[in-house]
This record gives C-alpha cells, structure tokens and sequence, in this order.
C-alpha cells in the first residue's frame, strides 16, 4: 500500500494553523499528501480536522502556514478557482441542492467544466455530451435510476452519494471527503467505503477523507494522520499509528471496542 | 395531465391579453389598466430573477424601473422627441447600466445586508431624481408626449395601438425568462438559491453570476419602467422609491416566486386590488396587507405555487417516487 506514497506530492501543508476568536482549532499543521494516495485524518471531535479541512479546501483561509496543490501555492485562492485546478470536497453534512433532481445536482459540475455555468444560450450540441458525463457520473455511483428524482426525497445514504458524483463532476484529481459514512446505516457504509476504493482504483484519484468509523479507516487508508486539540499527534500507516501508544489515549481509548486494530 | 393543464392555462392567458383592449372595453375599463399590468409583470418578474430563482431579497427593483421611466422620457424631452422604439432601448439601456454600476456593491452581500443595500442604493436613485429639479423636474416629475413608433411619421401609439406595442415586448421578455430559465445559467442561479456553497465548489464563482442576475434583472425593470412612462406620459421620483420597491416584491411573492408566470398574476391581483379596492376605501392597503400575509403563511409559494400544486394529480405523483428507501438506493454490495 505505501507503493501508492511515492508518487508525487499533489497536496501539502505547512505550519496551517486557524483560529476562531481564542480557540484554535488548528495549530501548526503540516500534511504531505502523494498523488494516487488514500490519506485519512482521524481524531476525537473537536480535534480540529474539519477546520482543518476547510483551510485546506478555502473555506476559511488560515491565520498562518501555507498551502500548496500540484506545486502552486493557494493559500489565500478563492474556493471555487482550486476547484477549478483538480480540488474538490464533500461536508460532513451532504453538501446538495435539495429541490433539484439528482441530475441537475450533478449537470452543474459538468457545466461548471465546460465552462457554460453561466451561458445563456442552451448547450446545443453538447448537451449530449454533458449528458453522457453525467450517466457515467450516476452510473459510477449508481443512482441512475434515479436521475430525475428530487433530492430532497432521496435517502441519506442516496443524498451522500449524490454529492460525491457532484463533487466528481468537476473531473478532480484530488478529492476531500469528511466523514463520508456519518449517519449511515451498516449496508450504506459498505456502498460508500467501495466508492471511495474505486475512486483510487477506478479513477485513479488521490483521496483525503475525515473519519470516525475506524474499520472503514484501516482498511482503506494508507496513511493516517491523528490530530488532537488542533494539533497533529502522530502518522504513518495506519498498523503503526493506530497501535501507537498515544492515540490510544487521545482517541481509540473509548472506541477500542469497535476498533478493528 | 399537469401538462395539458400548462397548454390550456397559457393559451387563456393568450387569448386574453390578445382581446384585452376588446373586452376592457365591454367591462368598461381603460385599456391602460391592461398596460399597467403588463408592465408591473415585467417589474415583478425583474424582481423575480433576484428573490425567486437566486434567493436574493432585492429591495430596490423600482430603482431601475425609474432609471428606464427617466430614460426614456428624458429622451424623448430633450433629444428625440418622437421615436418610441429608440426611447423604449435607451430606457432599457439606462436600467442596466443602473444595475451595472450598483452591481459591484451588491455581489458580495447575503442576505438581509444584501437586501438593505438595495434600499439604500435605490433610495439613492430616488434622491437624485428628486433633487436635481432643473433636470428631471424635481417631486413635480416633468411630462411627455407619447413618441410615434418610428418617428414623426410613423404610427401613432394611441389606446390600443400602445398596449398592443407593449404586449409585444412582454411576450419578447417573458420567451427570454422562459429561456433563462431553462439554461445552464438559470440552473446555476436555482442552485446558488439553495446551496451558495456548493456552487462555489463546483468551481462557479457565484459572485459573477449574481453580477450578471442583477444586471439582466436591471434590464427588464428598465424596460418595463421606459413603457411605462411612455403609457402615463409622465415620469416622478415616487416611481424610484422603496414603497414601489417594496410593492414589486410583494406581487412577486404573492403570485409565487420562482415560477415565469407568478409574478405576472401577482401584479394582476394587486393592481386590480389597488384600482378597485382604492375606489371603495382608503385602507386598502391593509386589505393587501392582509391578503399578502394570508399568502405567505398558507401558500408560501405563491397563488401559482399553489395551483400548480392543487393540480398535480396523484398520478404524476406516482410518476416520480417521492420516498425512495436506502435498500433501493443502494445496491448492497460486499463491503470489500
């Protein structure tokens, strides 16, 4: 599994650090993050990884440290152009356009790459083709069935997975993925846990997920990076991090039941 | 079965506005009234673009709906008194350069901040037409005579000559709405409505797009008020002020925001309120009031929200599962 961390660094991090009024939710950050890699950040809640999350994606900027994507600094760029250069993320909560059917929610990233988000005349001739991105997209997922389907009415599972091909549609290279599996049932956990694999396998895309569930974090990572209070407490692959003595005590104390170590 | 429904409703709709002037007449009304009405359509559905499709309460419509009335009537008083055509382009041309310029100011405003800006800017507006007197005649407003279509001697817009001129220009705009709607871009306003968010990160800059609403719906409002100061040959600093503003957003809302043809019944029924019912009472307004408040509770889409829904029969329901469970949606596979 390391085989896949050798490849070139797509995502990196130094020193990120974010604060909200006096807490501060990140401190001094790093993370390396190679092309073709599944990176999972864990920790108790609170520990700051959906902070950290946004600073990388832009959804805050960081108070200091500095953030770099396929070796161009995007420290301070606005969200939607590090989109537009191969980043692309999911919420905690499915971050979807709820009265719209589940091929609209996945038709705007399309057009968002072609460029026509904002075109005033129709697609012409390549609708057919945003149509096709957009089959694959659901075939991918596996909601074509239910293409014209409002969102809102879809289940929670259906809702998440609906997000990810949104957040496919834009064609990245690099995909952030928190907490994929909150709220899911057993059977919706697997579909999600084999989405992400394909991602890598599949598309060939590197990944980086926040996680609670620790049997979908260990079979699936191949680095884990534990942060505590903001900061990074230890990484490595995910034998040697999740048996190390101090994550044991910040995290996997109270979850050592469910652990699959 | 709501399609049919579509058909039918629209060719009504036809062939009313075609026979307006015709049975106005019968029912003794001014054919005027039936212009007035077109044109406050065209105002609401400008309002419409913001707070219906892109979830911006936009309070300051009637600003570009009285750039497009002085526009024009300024035109039409001090540079070429008789071509309608190019009056109404000049007044259409003044509401989006209105919205252009304020436009900056605004995209980066959310909500109620958003909203109070447009007051503030349209109020700005208003003051301008209001105090620069030896130009736009000050709180008296200044009149024109109505132009003829293309010049001294074209045709005289007369009654129903006029309201036949603006019916045309209605339906140009509403077939625009109608195709806005439908394109990539009315997609990605519908989406920033409900989720900003994830339009940003679907790599939209959301900004732009706001930009671009703003300007559009600057457009139609200035249209609609160019014809409209043409229709009472009149043009005042009242037609800028937030009450009318305010009376936009309110046809809007109360025909059903977000809908191409709410707005439009909206601005029927309140101005035939306001013409009937004000010739009975001097309150009411508070019978408006009263009805906006009825409709925003209890329909909360609007009069055509709520008809659309009414006729929505079981069976399109059926059509598209509404409750979909997880075992359908997601084939159970090994967990790998």
């Amino acid at each position: 599994m390391t085989a896949a961390a050798n490849g070139n660094v797509m995502l990196r991090a130094e020193k990120v650090s974010l604060s909200f009024g006096g807490v501060h939710a990140v401190v001094e950050v790093d993370i390396d993050v190679h092309e073709r890699e599944i990176f999972a950040i864990i920790g108790p809640n609170g520990a700051g990884k959906t902070s950290f999350f946004n600073a990388l994606t832009g959804y805050f900027f960081p108070d200091a440290g500095r953030v770099w994507f396929l070796g161009d600094e995007i420290t301070r760029m606005p969200n939607y152009e590090r989109i537009a250069r191969g980043m692309s993320r999911t919420f905690q909560t499915p971050s979807i356009f709820p009265e719209l059917t589940v091929y609209e929610n996945v038709v705007l990233g399309v057009h968002s790459k072609m460029a026509v988000a904002g075109s005033l005349s129709g697609l012409g001739s390549r609708r057919k083709q945003a149509d096709a991105r957009v089959d694959e997209l659901l075939g991918f997922v596996n909601l074509q069935r239910w293409k014209d389907t409002q969102v809102a009415s879809l289940s929670h599972g259906s809702q998440r997975l609906v997000e990810i091909a949104a957040c496919l549609s834009v064609d990245p290279k690099l995909v952030l993925l928190d907490e994929p599996t909150a709220g899911l049932a057993e059977a919706d956990t697997a579909r999600v846990m084999e989405v992400v694999r394909d991602l890598r396998d599949r598309l060939g895309l590197t990944v980086v997920f926040v996680e609670h569930n620790m049997r979908f974090v260990s079979s699936l990572a191949d680095t884990i990076m534990v942060m505590d209070r903001g900061r990074m407490l230890v990484r490595g692959e995910p034998k040697e991090v999740l048996n190390d003595h101090r994550v044991r005590e910040a995290y996997l104390g109270a979850e050592e039941e469910t652990a699959d170590v | 079965m709501k399609r049919t429904l579509d058909t039918v409703g629209l060719s009504l709709l036809a062939v009313l506005l075609l026979g307006m002037p015709l049975w106005m007449n019968i029912i003794q009304l001014n054919v005027s009234l039936g212009t007035s009405l077109l044109l406050f359509g065209l105002a609401a559905a400008s309002v419409n673009i913001l707070v219906g499709y892109t979830g911006f309460m936009a309070f300051g419509n009637a600003a570009f709906f009285g750039v497009g009335a002085y526009g024009s009537a300024l035109f039409t008083h001090y540079i070429m008194p008789d071509n309608m055509i190019v009056a109404t382009i000049v007044g259409a041309v003044c509401g989006t350069l209105s919205a252009f310029i304020l436009a900056p100011f605004l995209i980066r405003r959310r909500g109620i901040y958003f909203a109070l800006m447009t007051v503030a800017f349209g109020q700005v507006y208003y003051f301008i037409a209001y105090r620069w007197s030896n130009v736009t005649g000050g709180e008296d407003g200044f009149s024109i005579t109505r132009p003829h279509l293309f010049g001294p001697s074209g045709i005289a817009m007369e009654g129903s000559a006029y309201y036949y001129y603006v019916l045309v220009i209605f339906v140009a705009v509403m077939v625009f709405l109608w195709f806005l709607v439908r394109s990539p871009f009315g997609l990605s306003l519908r989406a920033i409505s409900q989720n900003e968010v994830r339009v940003r990160y679907l790599a939209i800059n959301s900004d732009r797009l706001i930009f671009k609403a703003l300007v559009i719906s600057g457009m139609v409002a200035g249209i609609a008020g160019s014809l409209y100061s043409m229709s009472i040959n009149f043009a005042y600093p009242l037609l800028m002020d937030w009450h009318q503003s305010g009376d936009f957003v309110m046809m809007t809302i109360l025909g059903g925001a977000g809908t191409l043809w709410g707005p439009f019944i909206g601005a029927i029924i309140y101005t035939l309120a306001a013409n009937v019912l004000s010739s009975k009472t001097e309150t009411w307004q508070i019978i408006i009031g009263a009805l906006f408040v009825v409709c925003v509770l209890f329909f909360p889409k609007g009069i055509l929200g709520f008809l659309s829904r009414a006729t929505t029969t079981s069976e399109d329901i059926d059509a598209s599962p509404s409750v979909v469970r997880n075992e359908q949606a997601i084939p159970q596979g090994d967990p790998g």
